[in-house]
């Protein structure tokens, strides 16, 4: 079969084509041509529909494989049919799809041009099988667009060639354009556009229309799509590669008004450029352009990635940098005057009980209470400031999870979800080391290799699933695998073993409470010791550094069909140091500023003065006050202890000490309103999570201690 | 002489526009409508277009569409006023070339016209 005929056919489109045809010689019977002609036109309307869909929806994978299939089962029938030019084109199609599957490239315009384009020459390639006549019209041009190095560069930049031919004839007349095979050059340039120019957007899109009738529109910045959204700013960053000499772009650029180069350098190294650039598309945190992931590595982002680039695209024009010290200084104030305005509410509310219906207090009242919205929303705000997408974690991930799979000659498909999950930027900072430990120990512990997965009658690659969501006041992030599981009885062996436990408390610990053990510091499960994962750094790292973020981890496990990691954490970490203490059940926080000491006493060394406890401490008097007594409604006086642990507080001028049942720790915690329906509950300024949790009121000292004054 | 079409429904935007060029030495073609417009456009086949955005029959964006099927290498620039930039990033994007902006500058118009045509 000869692909003889160019030219004429091509542009006068198939309407004139029985005139130039030639026969077809298929290596089929009628019969086989019947099936294979309706098979192919339901494949053909398939590809057309959801290759646009696909545009719209880049990240769908789902649809990606189904256009994947449609396009290899049409190269698998027209092959055996014996009609190479379809075959040859649905190739290129595969390869390029194949590439878009395994996210080697990323869907951009001229992409889903070049596919659709193809689909119009299948059209015509198909009428050739019905007709058993040649159409003449060439792919070979067509084929090499397909390629993914020609189409794949450029990350979702619109870009068209110019159609000089008939436009009524577009579905054929399109292949015929001939391209150059490579850009003679790259340029780089940085363009102004005038401020007095009142389309801007417009202007910026006159340049890169008339700069991609050059050739290619390498990268854009802002990106087209940014531009078309009439986002951009005065600055254009454009890369376009094409066989123009500098001159001509140079005049091309002077052509559109408003619009003027600052800069234009010649890129020499071109595969070079190009991969600076595909690189800082995906350093901006974008996990959809992931490039050159290998093919044992499927990664993909769902639902959550088209929301994140939306996301992105309406930020970028309105983000600016900021200390990170600036946004905690921030913090801190509003955390004080989140305080203060509690005291002030419950200084207007004294004033009300004094006074009355005096004018003058119902007006402080009611400032007060503006004062006390408007802290609200502040602390909001600030909060709302300090959260980042937890993709700036993730991100980074994929590529950690490729790089271990290939040490540890493993096959991996790492599915991330929900990365648009926001939480605060001192949590997500924190964040990284624990997951990457976790994701280390599916890849390492957690999943076997190919060959005993494919003994076992699992698939060849395993899959682990990061996903992250709000759930409540938390973040719940879980990493869960398909691998072998965890057998609690290797726990509890190897826990005797390293003598963390006695061989009759691990008979008594339930399967749960033995896989807990995991987290027990020095056990390691794994067979042997890798370079990855098995060097006595163990989970009991992650669990430490999760807890320190007031978080949690936990883990469920089946022999055999896997292991889940669930990770919970606080949304926001305030900026506020608390002491934990225990009183009763309850668990309350005081805030470290207002601590001064902590002291263990013994019951004898409280002495009563004017019938009140206190002690004697640092030669002055330290009046006690059992936090039990005040703040707790139905504590129990049970329990006879030897000795009661005392926090001594400040608050201005004022010290007392705080009898507590015991002391927990120090954490940094957020202050959460109590809500209005508690209303003002004296001596509490607020809430915290802790990472159990559990709810711990935070204790407002100075209220406290006003408290106990009007009692 | 380069022959320009000129598309706007207010005459005297068209008179306006016609005489300016006229002036400047070219042929015109004036247009009243989209509809008009790619009729005229298949006929008389002028060197460049001049293409209000808002008018009636229809409107200057599928005139601009229209007249590429016919001839994707049809010269049109768009007229336009404030506040239109997603319609011209519309037609810039379906083929126009440049944009001009009304009330119009007799040299802006003439400046876009040389860049089309030259």
């Amino acid at each position: 079969m000869s692909v003889a005929i160019h030219g004429a056919a091509q542009k006068s489109g198939y309407t004139q084509l029985p005139e130039e045809t030639v026969a077809l010689e298929l290596d089929a019977t009628t019969a086989d041509i019947k099936v294979f002609l309706e098979e192919g036109d339901e494949i053909i309307q398939l590809l057309d529909e959801d290759l646009v869909r696909l545009e719209r929806e880049p990240d769908n994978v789902e649809l990606l494989q189904e256009i994947f299939r449609a396009a290899h089962t049409l190269k698998g029938s027209s092959a055996t049919i014996g009609h190479h030019k379809m075959a040859t084109l649905t190739h290129a199609m595969e390869t390029l799809l194949d590439k878009l599957r395994k996210r080697a490239v990323v869907v951009n315009t001229a992409m889903i041009d070049a596919l659709l384009e193809a689909v119009d020459n299948l059209r015509v390639l198909e009428r050739e099988i019905a007709t058993s006549q040649e159409s003449g019209i060439a792919i070979d041009d067509l084929v090499e667009r397909l390629s993914p190095v020609a189409v794949g560069q450029t990350e979702g930049h619109e870009h068209r060639a110019p159609m000089p031919e008939c436009m009524e004839t577009a579905p054929i007349a399109r292949t015929a354009i001939s391209r150059p095979d490579a850009f003679a050059h790259v340029f780089d340039m940085h363009l102004r556009i005038s401020g007095e120019c009142p389309l801007p957007a417009a202007r910026a899109l006159q340049t890169v229309m008339a700069l991609s009738d050059a050739g290619q529109i390498c990268s854009s910045e802002p990106s087209i799509q940014e531009i078309m959204a009439e986002q951009i700013g005065s600055a254009l960053h454009l890369v376009v590669g094409t066989c123009w000499d500098q001159g001509r772009v140079e005049a091309t650029v002077a052509a559109v008004e408003d619009v003027t180069l600052a800069e234009i350098s010649l890129l020499e190294d071109i595969p070079n450029a190009l991969r600076d650039i595909q690189r800082s598309q995906s350093a901006d945190g974008s996990v959809s352009s992931t490039p050159g992931s290998p093919s044992d590595n499927v990664f993909q982002p769902k639902e959550g990635a088209t929301k994140k680039d939306t996301g992105r695209t309406v930020n970028s024009e309105k983000t600016f940098r900021i200390e990170v010290a600036r946004v905690d200084a921030l913090l801190n104030l509003v955390g004080e005057l989140v305080t203060e305005r509690t005291r002030l509410i419950q200084l207007a509310s004294s004033l009300e009980n004094k006074y009355g219906e005096d004018a003058l207090v119902g007006q402080l009242s009611e400032a007060t209470d503006v004062v006390g919205r408007i802290t609200d929303q502040l602390q909001a705000q600030v909060m709302n400031s300090r959260m980042l997408p937890i993709d700036s974690v993730f991100h980074r991930l994929p590529r950690a999870v490729r790089d271990l799979a290939l040490r540890m000659d493993k096959k991996v498909d790492l599915i991330i979800e929900g990365q648009e999950t926001e939480l605060d930027r001192s949590v997500i900072e924190e964040l990284g080391d624990p997951l990457l430990h976790l994701l280390r120990n599916a890849v390492d512990h957690g999943l076997e290799s190919p060959e005993e997965r494919c003994a076992l009658g699992k698939p060849e690659s395993g899959t682990i699933k990061l996903t992250a969501a709000h759930e409540d006041n938390q973040v719940v992030i879980s990493i869960t695998d398909d691998g072998r599981g965890i057998d609690p009885t290797k726990v509890r062996l190897s826990a005797i073993e390293k003598r963390l436990v006695t061989p009759e408390a691990a008979e008594k610990l339930s399967d749960r409470e033995a896989i807990r053990l995991v987290f027990a510091a020095g056990l390691s499960t794994a067979q042997q010791v890798s370079d990855v994962s098995g060097r006595g750094v163990g989970l009991d790292v992650v669990r430490t550094n999760i807890e320190k973020l007031n978080g949690s981890v936990d883990l469920d496990t089946e022999p055999g069909v896997g292991t889940r990691f669930t990770v919970r954490l606080p949304l926001t970490l305030a900026i506020i140091q608390a002491l934990f203490v225990q009183v009763g059940d309850s668990a309350y926080a005081i805030p470290m500023v207002s601590v001064t000491e902590t002291l263990r006493l013994s019951p004898s060394d409280i002495q009563t003065v004017r019938g009140a406890e206190a002690i004697l401490h640092r030669g002055a008097v330290l009046p006690l006050l059992r936090v039990s007594q005040i703040l707790s409604r139905n504590h129990k006086r049970g329990r006879a202890q030897n000795h009661c642990f005392v926090v001594a507080v400040k608050a201005g001028s004022n010290r007392v000490g705080l009898i507590v049942d015991s002391l927990l720790g120090e954490q940094d915690i957020v202050i959460k309103p109590l809500g209005t329906f508690l209303g003002d509950v004296q001596g509490i300024s607020g809430a915290t999570i802790l990472g159990d949790g559990r709810v711990a009121l935070i204790i407002d000292v100075l209220g406290l201690m006003k408290c106990v004054a009007e009692i | 002489m380069p022959t320009v079409m000129v598309v706007d429904d207010a005459a005297f935007m068209r008179m306006r526009c016609a005489k300016l060029l006229q002036e400047n030495g070219y042929n015109v073609i004036e247009a009243a409508n989209g509809a008009d417009a790619v009729r005229l456009y298949g006929q008389m086949r002028p060197d460049a277009v001049l293409m209000d955005i808002t008018m009636p029959e229809m409107d200057g964006l599928t005139a601009l569409k229209e007249i590429r099927k016919g001839d994707p290498n049809a010269r049109v620039a768009m007229l336009t006023a404030m506040g239109q930039q997603s319609l011209v990033i519309d037609a810039l994007s379906s083929g126009a070339r440049d944009f001009v902006l009304k009330p119009f500058q007799p040299d802006r118009v003439l400046g876009a016209l040389r860049k089309l045509i030259g």
